[in-house]
């Protein structure tokens, strides 16, 4: 079922004809994108993506978050890479570069500021603790943690930016929450999230149309459509025993006892 | 009653004549058919008001509808396609006169209608390929965002227009059964009361 079929058997239910499609198409979208993509269902898409020259990746023009990016370890697994909001946007958009940072002002491998024995220093860590007149990598990485890459996300430019000294993949995996669109541009919908698309279309129809419905008439659709907002989020999201039964069974550890 | 758009304003000057017999102004029957096919129009534009008082419905019955087929593709010097409209047709409301445009063979992609201040929406909107939009321009159907690699013929049907003939007085009438009493009424009646009244209103006592 697409957001096309739902449009055209509203049209049907209210009697009307082509003439409103439009409208109400374009009504659709800003739904499926915003109240349903959000709020019900993420339409979460996988793609693997060319890192560019400059380490960069630009983002793919669906993208609306993140939800992961990294390569793939032998069992299929994606291993994430760690965020590291200290990367630089320098030249971010010179994709065919391979000297993005060339010129900036960059401290040597190792040493000491001022004189020897000042604050002492090296370029690879981000020092985060100073004491006596030196600066140290006080907390070092938790246990557990990977760092097969370091990644930063520009959000508003739709570029993803890697370390441009140590990053050595060519491809990565990046799985991501898109506009929900397919690619003939229609929306794919749930058929157990339908009732709540057509209940939001028959609100939205008449919300910022104030001769169609009454204040009170615009209301009662309001709450129509978040009753069933929320009865396909239980649909999408149902209670599954044997699931839950396994959580609690793997929650048991081994535990020393009083 | 009449089959034909003649025959109706055959009816109507028979009946006009017999009651004025001594007029010499000497009707056409082409010219009674043209209010005849403008009298369509207006009839279906009561109808379709008709339907909006039931509800939301605001097109008009099936039975004005005019189809033509077939009708050639063309291009304006701006790259737009389109479609002149064979006859003009009843003016509805939100454009419905435009019941129907598709392209000749091919029943899955659909046109749908926009209206002119829909444009300034639309083109800061995306839209999809297998949505194709059109507006009415100049008695041309103007599609917003046909390929230009379509080259199809187009079927359209429109409400309240008459059929596209040589002579219009052959034509069908393309109005359901008991609206034509409806016309006949009203041609005649607007014709009636020129002839009563006096042509020479000069006091010259003279009579014509």
């Amino acid at each position: 079922m697409t957001l096309r079929d739902i449009i055209i058997n509203y049209l049907d239910s209210k009697d009307d004809s082509s003439h409103s499609f439009r409208r109400l198409w374009n009504l659709g979208t800003f739904g499926m994108q915003t109240e349903f993509g959000l709020d019900v269902k993420a339409n979460i898409k996988t793609a693997v993506i060319d890192v560019n020259p400059n380490k960069t990746i630009a983002l793919p023009c669906d993208f609306i978050s993140l939800s992961k990016v990294g390569v793939l370890n032998h069992k299929g697994e994606v291993v994430t890479f760690k965020v590291n909001n200290n990367l630089t946007t320098y030249h971010q958009e010179y994709f065919d570069s391979t000297t993005r940072l060339s010129g900036l002002p960059t401290i040597p491998t190792y040493g000491f500021l001022g004189v020897n024995g000042g604050y002492g220093y090296n370029s690879l860590l981000y020092l985060n603790y100073w004491y006596s007149g030196t600066s140290y990598n006080l907390f070092g990485l938790g246990s557990g943690t990977v760092d097969v890459g370091e990644y930063k996300l520009d959000d508003y430019n739709k570029i993803m930016l890697f370390n441009p000294q140590c990053f050595h993949w060519e491809q990565v995996v990046l799985e991501y929450l898109t506009d929900g669109a397919d690619e003939s541009g229609d929306y794919p919908v749930d058929i157990k999230m339908a009732a709540a698309v057509k209940a939001y279309l028959r609100w939205a129809d008449v919300v910022d149309r104030p001769k169609k419905a009454s204040p009170n008439e615009v209301k009662q659709l309001f709450f129509a459509y978040n009753n069933e907002k929320r009865k396909a989020r239980m649909r999408i999201n149902p209670v599954i025993l044997n699931e839950m039964q396994n959580a609690e069974r793997r929650s048991w550890k081994l535990v020393p006892k009083a | 009653m009449a089959d034909t758009i003649g025959k109706l304003a055959e009816e109507i000057l028979t009946e006009y004549y017999k009651q004025i017999k001594n007029d010499n102004s000497n009707y056409s029957l082409r010219h009674i058919a043209e209010l005849v096919a403008t009298e369509i129009a207006v009839q279906a534009w009561a109808s379709s008001i008709e339907s909006s008082k039931l509800g939301e419905s605001t097109y008009s019955n099936d039975q004005f509808i005019t189809p033509f087929f077939n009708l050639t593709l063309l291009t304006d010097s701006n790259g737009n396609k389109y479609v002149p409209m064979p006859n003009t047709p009843a003016g509805l409301p939100q454009q419905r006169e435009v019941a129907y445009v598709g392209f000749v063979g091919n029943n899955k992609d659909q046109c749908f209608p926009m209206r002119n201040k829909d444009l300034f929406m639309q083109q800061l909107s995306n839209t999809p390929k297998w949505m194709i939009l059109y507006y009415v321009e100049g008695q041309n159907i103007v599609f917003y965002n046909l390929s230009k690699m379509v080259t199809a013929n187009v079927n359209m049907k429109l409400v309240g227009a008459i059929p596209t003939g040589t002579e219009i007085v052959d034509l069908p009438i393309n109005a359901p059964k008991n609206v034509q009493s409806a016309i006949f009424d009203k041609i005649l009646g607007r014709m009636l009361p020129q002839r009563n009244v006096l042509p020479d209103n000069v006091n010259d006592n003279v009579s014509k």
